[in-house]
């Protein structure tokens, strides 16, 4: 009997946490709306008056101009491409190195500092010293990028590699387990939500500073896209390249957040069960 | 027989795609040279009006050369980027290309580009808010007036426009605000006065006329119809390559002339709204730079005295050894 009213109850509280839930995410809609309007607002009624600001409806009209024309989708495409190239290189640079730190503390203690150094430079600042090695094109981008990319994903591997229950470790060893096999079968998938923890912030990474070393230097993608809006004062052009831009790194995160859900579904089951135990 | 199947072998080699077939290869022969590839640095601005033109109606094409450009809005990476090899020629305004040369990068002007008109309206003028009290240069004794850059030519002409009206160009404050967003500052009170250049100048009056008021023409007050920019390149690529300096600058001088007879034109207006992305609507209501490609000395030493004046000037070549011949056809 008791075990029935419990079931109940809980039932009621998934049920009520489900209509919070969907509340909250019709009510971040209408903020969204809400402030769209505010936009549109604020240049009908000129509470803002200036060439780089355009109402939200002439900037619609711009991204669907760009779209059917397909000029948007190109230059889209060339970014997306070029963020994608330099993204792969990130994280096979980055999850490769961050294997060697964690497995091999001489590898750490001859390339961290290196590493240490590199890091907190803001890529923007690399970019004039690529152009003179590099030129102004797609090397020098998908550098720039991978660059980007190769730290955070660096530091999560390393962090996985080194939480992996020692157990496991341990009961490899004893089953005479390889060191490949036991990297591969045993640390790597252990260190997985790490790994794709560090690719996710990367991911977004990637693509803002593809945007910003095509802002500085070239003439190829969104972020060429945007300079030469903006300095032709199209700026309803302008923003619509700013919104795919948003829409895209949206639905980039949204997939990754599925093929994350894949990879490593039993990873949430783990920590559940840890903390019930 | 031999000698001219080895002349078409050896062109073959040279040309750009040499899977060209029979027919392809004679008419290389009858052109005589070998085509090659010119890396070029630009800025998509109304300036380089000629070289689209030329691009469009091929005359580059026409001398065997085919343009590789690459155009960057920002327009700061161009020079030191022609410095290090990675493009053939650039164009640039006349301050930067001689800050490089003082700078001991051997850089020489290849052909002239962009004049300021000889009449006012000019391509430039700087303006302040109508509700505020500045209504000419002494006004701005200590006020913030805005560049797009420093020490390039507009942060000159300002300097020697202040000169030129009695105030000591040191007592004002010339800040850094890029033309995209110059009149927004200036509206927006975060600096006194707006240099705009086309075409944020027709933009920034389309959109708020009324709250803006004209101060002067920095260029056309300072010198009469002075020089804006050219195109550079290194004296290295010039000793290398004379010849493909000479047929650039001969279809730069052909496009050159071919704006100057057809400005207003409906097919001008395209090829400008094909780079530059103006529509022509607003291209009618824009000040254009005269075009000539060639350059006068005299008016190089006037800026190269100017710079010097106002302490960035420095160690410089005669001004006729960093014009190379092309430019003075």
């Amino acid at each position: 009997m008791a075990s029935v009213e419990a079931s109940v109850s809980q039932a009621r509280a998934h049920h009520a946490w489900r209509a919070r839930v969907s509340l909250a995410r019709i009510l971040g809609l209408l903020l969204i709306a809400v402030l769209l309007l505010l936009w549109q607002l604020s240049v009908r009624q000129r509470w803002i008056v200036s060439d780089s600001w355009p109402a939200i409806t002439d900037v619609l009209r711009a991204a669907a101009e760009g779209i059917v024309s397909g000029e948007l989708l190109v230059v889209l495409g060339s970014t997306l491409a070029r963020a994608g190239i330099g993204y792969a290189c990130g994280v096979l640079a980055g999850a490769g190195l961050g294997l060697a730190f964690a497995m091999n503390s001489m590898a750490r203690r001859l390339l961290s500092p290196l590493v240490e150094i590199l890091r907190p430079i803001p890529v923007p600042a690399l970019v004039p010293p690529l152009v003179l090695l590099l030129g102004v094109n797609d090397p020098m981008k998908i550098t720039v990028v991978a660059l980007t990319v190769v730290f955070p994903v660096l530091t999560n591997m390393v962090q996985g590699v080194l939480a992996v229950d020692s157990m496991f470790i341990a009961v490899a060893r004893t089953f005479h387990v390889g060191q490949a096999a036991t990297t591969l079968k045993i640390i790597f998938p252990a260190a997985l939500p790490f790994l794709l923890a560090g690719m996710r912030i990367s991911l977004a990474l990637a693509l803002i500073v593809a945007v910003v070393a095509e802002m500085i230097a070239g003439s190829q993608g969104i972020g060429h896209y945007l300079m030469l809006m903006q300095y032709a004062v199209r700026p309803q052009d302008m923003y619509a390249a700013i919104l795919l831009l948003a829409l895209s790194g949206y639905l980039l995160n949204k997939i990754f957040m599925l093929i994350e859900k894949r990879l490593i579904h039993w990873y949430s089951q783990v920590e559940t069960r840890g903390e019930v135990a | 027989m031999i000698t001219r199947r080895r002349a078409l072998g050896r062109i073959g080699t040279l040309a750009v795609g040499a899977a060209a077939g029979a027919a392809g290869l004679q008419t290389l022969a009858i052109v005589a040279q070998e085509r090659v590839k010119l890396r070029a640095g630009l800025v998509p601005v109304i300036d380089m009006a000629p070289f689209h033109a030329a691009l469009k109606l091929g005359y580059y094409q026409a001398e065997g050369i085919e343009i590789d450009s690459t155009p960057a809005p920002g327009g700061a990476a161009i020079l030191p980027a022609l410095a290090a090899g990675q493009f053939d020629i650039a164009f640039s305004n006349t301050v930067s290309i001689l800050l490089g040369i003082q700078e001991g990068l051997e850089f020489r002007f290849i052909t002239g580009t962009c004049l300021n008109g000889p009449e006012p309206p000019d391509v430039l003028a700087l303006y302040a808010r109508s509700d505020s009290n500045i209504r000419s240069a002494k006004d701005l004794a200590g006020k913030r007036i805005s560049s797009n850059t420093r020490n390039n030519i507009i942060w000159l002409r300002i300097r020697a426009w202040l000169d030129k009206h009695g105030v000591d160009p040191g007592s004002a404050n010339i800040v850094e605000v890029p033309f995209p967003q110059a009149a927004d500052a200036l509206l927006g009170g975060q600096i006194d006065a707006a240099s705009l250049y086309e075409p944020f100048m027709t933009s920034a009056i389309e959109t708020h006329g009324d709250r803006l008021v004209r101060l002067g023409w920095p260029f056309g007050e300072t010198s009469k119809a002075s020089l804006i920019s050219q195109f550079a390149a290194t004296s290295g690529f010039i000793d290398k390559n004379p010849g493909v300096i000479e047929r650039f600058a001969r279809a730069q001088a052909k496009g050159v002339d071919w704006v100057n007879k057809n400005r207003g034109s409906r097919e001008l207006e395209e090829i400008i709204a094909g780079y530059t992305r103006i529509p022509p609507e607003r291209q009618r209501k824009m000040v254009f730079c005269s075009f000539d490609a060639n350059l006068d000395p005299a008016k190089v030493q006037e800026i190269a005295d100017l710079m010097k004046k106002h302490g960035i000037g420095g160690r410089l070549p005669p001004v006729e050894q960093v014009i190379y011949k092309t430019a003075r056809m």
